[in-house]
């Protein structure tokens, strides 16, 4: 229960949850949807996979996942997005400003 | 997919169960009823009454062998398959043996203290509970593949029929172990069937809609 927890702790695994809820999705049609590395999603797909929340399929080198969720842990995925859970503490405080761009590649 | 060890108990207390009807009826001198409260009592009831645990338990085998006989899979799919439908088995065998031995043992005049109203509380909330839990872990369940053209749902259609049907299921379970015990137990049966009847017809409503749209994956 402590893996299902963490793993609806985060809003980015939560809204992969969301949008496995409409239909199934390879790992690029879920990237689309984010703006962050595609390791760290990975790394959420790992933490999904863990918790038993998602199941993925290998077709050729395509991975597709689909939602696998419990009632239960669908009205907790509900009720974390409600009262949203884990949401970045920047959109709690007052924003930070951001860094002005140097133009260096990193 | 049925858990053989759950079977094989399951037969052996059906067996035991009708030895029981049949020798209790050994002992009466009128085959059409059976005393309600003990020898002494002249309150009757028909003796069907004892025959409706072994007739719901060879009903609910008959449903989980028709879900044998109708759906296939890979070994890694049937084994979780395999435990569900054994436990459900083991709890429905369970609850018709308990109901059994208290239909027999008030006709022979014991548990005079235990109200049947009690003991159909006592069933509605622990049923209620096994729906719920069975419920909960239903769209959990892996794809299995359809004998019949008609009743096959490809993988996706499968995970949103199981999440819809898990939810019904759960919301049964809520009502039976909340709603039931507040009813009078006259109107509980109806009502019970009343609800499973509608619990069918919605199950096979969703599963209609579900083949009718467009599906992500192919069939």
């Amino acid at each position: 229960m402590n893996l299902v927890f963490k793993a609806l702790s985060d809003p980015t695994r939560r809204q992969i949850l969301q949008l496995l809820r409409k239909k199934p999705m390879n790992a690029g049609e879920l990237a689309e949807h984010f703006p962050i590395a595609k390791s760290t999603l990975s790394a959420h797909f790992a933490i999904l996979r863990e918790a038993d929340l998602i199941e993925a399929s290998k077709s050729g080198t395509v991975i597709t996942y689909m939602l696998k969720v419990s009632v239960l842990e669908e009205a907790l995925l509900a009720f974390a997005e409600t009262v949203g859970i884990g949401l970045p503490s920047l959109l709690k405080t007052a924003p930070i400003p951001l860094k002005k761009a140097t133009g260096k590649a990193r | 997919m049925i858990d053989r060890k759950a079977l094989w108990i399951s037969l052996l207390v059906l067996i035991a169960m009708i030895a029981a009807d049949f020798w209790r009826l050994s002992l009466l001198p009128d085959w059409h009823y059976i005393p309600a409260e003990g020898p002494g009592n002249g309150h009757t009831i028909s003796v069907l009454v004892l025959f409706v645990p072994v007739l719901g338990l060879t009903f609910t085998m008959g449903v989980l062998f028709s879900r044998e006989w109708l759906r296939w899979g890979p070994e890694e799919a049937m084994q979780p398959w395999r435990r569900y439908n054994g436990l459900a088995l083991l709890f429905s065998t369970a609850m018709m043996a308990s109901a059994e031995a208290f239909n027999l043992a008030r006709s022979l005049g014991a548990l005079q203290s235990v109200s049947r109203i009690t003991l159909a509380h006592v069933i509605f909330v622990v049923g209620g509970i096994f729906m719920m839990l069975t419920g909960n872990m239903l769209p959990k369940m892996p794809w299995l593949s359809a004998r019949f053209r008609r009743a096959q749902l490809n993988p996706w259609q499968w995970n949103r029929q199981l999440r819809f049907a898990g939810k019904v299921t759960f919301a049964f379970g809520v009502f039976m172990a909340v709603g039931l015990p507040l009813l009078p137990v006259k109107m509980a049966i109806p009502v019970t069937l009343g609800l499973t009847l509608a619990f069918i017809a919605v199950n096979y409503w969703h599963r209609a809609k579900v083949k009718r749209e467009p599906s992500p994956i192919e069939s």
